[in-house]
């Protein structure tokens, strides 16, 4: 098992490399120029060419790659030239106020990498967005699998009555429309109309939010998520329940309860953990909707505004950030199938 | 000995007694820390360094902190400019060159640890060295423009710095003489009478202490330190920013100068006058960039005040050009101003379909300008939240005319459609769509964005070219790409909307001046008399000389035709009855410092 980490490990590195090779190209052939959004309305070549040169995009491609590597690996981004820079010369004027103007400390060599919009550093951005991100989708993606299981397998065992006809037609229905009309209605109602919950907002106080104002978004991601993954997990219970196992198990006697939660629902869980796996990752980039809709300070709402502004530094740190959640989240949920089904084996 | 003792105890209770009435007054002087403004952002601000910011929303913060040389009466329209930090208005010299300013003594900067513990006076050299900033390279600053080229002696630190790589900010300039502590001559390369206007500006000259500057460094903007009537107590970037009242803010008292007719600015000013600044204790920006949390937001109370209500939300808010029943019923106040800015598409004028100066290009122009159905895209796009503009200029800035009226500028699809068959633009081969005088095709290439707003924008220019037989396209690209483009000459026609930060028509006409082809001119417009009115105005003071120059400008404009001009937006703003005294200013964002609220009235609403 040893050997299969660290084979898995190893592979992640050029799958990382192939990632940043293919955001770069993409950023370069398709981003547009920074310099240009970053000058304001009026400007001159010279400004520009400075702009340019101060973020570093008038290098050849294969610096700003370099750099970009750099960037990724540390997390600082250091240029040749902020190494070569001189520091401010020790001169004064007489006239000036010298209480009022003290002299400038030399540049550093090596800096955080910083967003171009804003200068503030990219991983502190990364780092205050996460918390509010998940304090949502945690539990959103915790409450809906367990739903969804439970709900899936009530489903499958009444499965061709009109029960589960009006379910899976219900679930059709929910499916097809849109989440931001259930944003932009339960918003009105239980927000403004009916005062159940605040309307939109977020605070410094963790249980607060929690309490007041994270259960309406939460709500109403689990209903929306609800449809899609009890018609999914619906069908894994349903190829599981006609399996000659499932018959043995009852021709032993077992009671229903212990067929379906103990041998059903086992072998069920494998596609269950992919599929739950499969939405690990965007766990990790929120919900532009949601957040945007309730005013949640996340990482989905921050990577909106970073593309609105051309941010690239913050836009690529996330998608790299979110290529290296993807891979090591594969490859937990690949271990997790050998704890679920001991038939498995690594090779 | 013991009368000694009697008198020390004496003095010392007298001292006493002063300390703790000194220190009562003192306390009874901080505006109430109850009185918390919730106000939420559209878009996210960037920060609060001025100098590296040009957004609306982050001046809309800074500019609570940080003070001007001048400022504008908060009421007087046309706006006025007033001293601020200064003593008087600068003293300029008679060939318009020189402006001597002598700062007011006894204004501090709020505390902060850059200070070491020391109580740091505002000084003539911080203005030099802030207005300095702007020209360092490092700065980045998109406000450079308002500067460049306009200070005397900059262009030597300037070439300074491109030969050693460094920024020198204490190279002696000619234009910026430190006469003593408090008085800084400024010399300018050539006459500006806008130049006034520059010194109220935020972007340009919002006074930073340069111990600040150097201590936070790249970080400084998430550490604002200044003189004005609030200070940054706490920033989550892109989700809420908390300013509280600046302990240490100079006394002073609210005084504005309505006009005679203006009965709401009387109201407001009859109110207001002579209460201690500023008077509320906090203020919590939010942002909220979808337009129904933000409006249900005001709605339930949660927020006190909204700007520029949306138009999806307009017909809720003020339908028919009133407000709305059930927000008079509880007391909501409005603001509706017409913003002072212009929307427009351009012709790129050395565009061989649409630009030229020869009688057939220019009839081609007018011809478009006249079939675009503006009044419907103010009824439909805008929901009526708009204003027709016929000048290049503005609502509100000085030189904009609103009686002015030309017939290019109206919507008049026969008169168009008359003109393009005058010029030999006709239908040839039975397509529905005109031909080139020369028998060649006829298209324009509109460019736009994939977004939303420019679809549908789109979609009324396809219909009103449609009508009077001209072929029109969209190409899409992203707006940076398209900025590229247009600057390097390449759109054959683009819409762009432009605000402006100072309230004159210099503002909106160096968009058409010949030399900022390239840059802000993007048609490339050049006409060697409009060009030499715009530098003769520049340098005449603001009357009725100068006026005539803008109306000659505009002459010259509209017989030209590089833009079809659009529109200027509504901006209706709402507050809750418990807010006092708010008026929206046209170029003034620093606004805080002159509202109040009524807590009591506060809670008699928020009950029923």
């Amino acid at each position: 098992m040893g050997a299969y980490i660290l084979r898995r490990i190893g592979q992640m590195v050029p799958t990382l490399a192939g990632v940043m090779l293919l955001i770069f190209v993409l950023f370069n052939a398709v981003g547009g120029d920074p310099a240009l959004v970053l000058a304001g309305k009026i400007t001159n070549k010279e400004q520009i060419e400075n702009i340019r040169k101060q973020l570093g995009v008038d290098q050849p491609w294969y610096v700003q790659m370099g750099y970009f590597g750099f960037e990724v690996a540390t997390g600082f981004t250091c240029t040749w030239r902020s190494f070569t820079e001189k520091p401010e010369p020790p001169k004064s004027d007489p006239k000036a106020d010298t209480k009022a103007a003290p002299k400038a400390a030399p540049p550093s060599g090596c800096q955080a990498v910083r967003s171009w919009a804003t200068n503030e550093e990219v991983p502190k951005i990364l780092a205050t967005r996460i918390g509010p991100t998940l304090s949502i989708m945690i539990p959103v993606l915790v409450l809906e699998t367990i739903i969804a299981i439970f709900l899936a397998i009530g489903v499958a065992y009444v499965r061709g009555t009109l029960t589960d006809r009006m379910i899976m037609m219900i679930c059709t229905v929910a499916m097809s429309i849109s989440f931001l009309v259930y944003i932009i209605v339960a918003q009105y109602y239980f927000g403004f109309k009916w005062g159940v919950f605040p309307v939109q907002g977020w605070s410094d106080n963790f249980w607060k939010n929690m309490v007041t104002y994270a259960p309406l978004p939460i709500m109403l991601a689990i209903f929306v998520g609800l449809a899609p993954a009890l018609r999914l997990y619906r069908s894994f219970f349903l190829d599981e329940i006609n399996s000659d196992y499932v018959r043995t198990a009852r021709a032993k006697g077992l009671s229903e309860n212990k067929v379906l939660l103990k041998h059903v629902m086992r072998n069920a869980m494998i596609p269950i953990i992919t599929n739950v796996g499969i939405a690990i990752p965007s766990l990790f980039v929120g919900s532009f909707l949601l957040e945007s809709f309730f005013s949640i300070p996340g990482l989905g709402r921050e990577i909106l505004v970073a593309v609105n502004r051309s941010d690239f530094p913050v836009i690529k740190a996330a998608t790299v950030y979110l290529a290296m959640i993807t891979m090591i989240i594969n490859l937990l949920v690949d271990i997790t199938y050998k704890a679920i089904d001991p038939r498995v084996t690594f090779k | 000995m013991a009368s000694f003792c009697t008198r020390c105890c004496r003095t010392l209770t007298i001292v006493t007694t002063l300390v703790v009435a000194s220190l009562s007054l003192a306390l009874h002087a901080q505006p109430d820390p109850n009185k918390v403004l919730k106000y939420a952002f559209e878009t996210a601000e960037t920060g609060f360094d001025p100098a590296q910011t040009s957004d609306w929303y982050s001046a809309y913060v800074f500019s609570n902190i940080f003070d001007t040389p001048l400022t504008y009466d908060y009421l007087a329209r046309p706006v006025k400019l007033k001293p601020n930090v200064l003593e008087a208005m600068p003293d300029v010299s008679p060939d318009g060159l020189v402006y001597t300013l002598k700062f007011r003594k006894g204004i501090y900067f709020a505390d902060d640890a850059a200070f070491n513990g020391q109580r740091r006076e505002l000084v003539a050299a911080d203005l030099a060295y802030s207005m300095k900033r702007l020209f360092d390279p490092k700065t980045r600053s998109p406000n450079l423009s308002y500067l460049d080229g306009k200070i005397a002696g900059m262009e030597k630190v300037r070439q300074r710095q491109r030969d050693s790589g460094v920024f020198d900010y204490d190279m002696p300039v000619e234009g910026f003489e430190l006469i003593d502590r408090y008085t800084l001559r400024i010399k300018l390369v050539a006459p500006d009478y806008n130049f006034l206007y520059i010194l109220a500006y935020n972007g340009a000259c919002a006074i930073v202490a340069r111990e600040v500057v150097e201590k936070y460094a790249t970080d400084i903007m998430a550490h604002p330190v200044g003189t004005g009537p609030y200070k940054l107590a706490s920033w989550k970037r892109s989700s809420k920013t908390v300013l509280v009242a600046n302990p240490g803010y100079r006394e002073e008292f609210w005084e504005a100068e309505p006009n005679a007719d203006d009965a709401k600015g009387q109201e407001i000013a009859k109110k207001m006058r002579g209460k201690r600044l500023p008077m509320i204790g906090r203020i919590e920006f939010y942002v909220i960039e979808e337009t129904q949390p933000r409006w249900l937001s005001f709605r339930n109370m949660q927020h006190d005040y909204i700007d520029r209500v949306h138009p999806d939300f307009i017909n809720q808010a003020y339908p028919n050009n009133k407000l709305a029943k059930d927000l008079e019923k509880l007391g909501v106040q409005v603001s509706r101003t017409a913003a002072m800015e212009v929307t427009y598409a351009y012709f790129a004028m050395e565009n061989p379909v649409v630009g030229g100066y020869t009688p057939d290009k220019v009839a081609l122009r007018r011809a478009i300008g006249m079939g675009y159905n503006a009044p419907e895209e103010i009824a439909i796009n805008r929901k009526g939240q708009a204003v027709a503009v016929h000048t290049p200029i503005g609502p509100g800035a000085f030189g904009y005319e609103p009686d002015f009226r030309s017939r290019s500028t109206e919507y008049d699809p026969a008169a168009a459609r008359a003109l393009l068959d005058v010029f030999g633009y006709k239908d040839r081969d039975g397509d529905g769509y005109r031909e080139n005088p020369d028998g060649s095709r006829l298209e324009i290439l509109m460019s736009s964005t994939p977004t939303l707003r420019d679809r549908q924008l789109d979609e009324g220019w396809k219909k009103s070219m449609e009508a009077i037989g001209i072929r029109i396209s969209f190409p899409k690209a992203q707006w940076p790409d398209l900025l590229k483009e247009s600057r390097a000459g390449k759109l054959m026609s683009w819409r762009l909307a432009w605000g402006a930060v100072y309230p004159d028509a210099d503002a909106f006409y160096l968009m058409l001046f010949g030399p900022n082809a390239g840059q802000a001119n993007h048609s490339r417009f050049k006409n060697d008399e409009f060009d030499r009115l715009y530098l003769k105005a520049r340098m005449t003071p603001p009357g009725d000389e100068r006026l005539a120059m803008y109306r000659q400008m505009n002459r010259i404009f509209l017989s030209l035709a590089p833009w079809r001009l659009g529109v200027a937006r509504m901006d209706t703003d709402l507050t809750h009855a418990w807010v006092q005294g708010y008026q929206r200013h046209p170029t003034l964002r620093g606004v805080w410092k002159m509202v109040d609220m009524d807590l009591d009235v506060q809670r008699k609403v928020r009950k029923e």
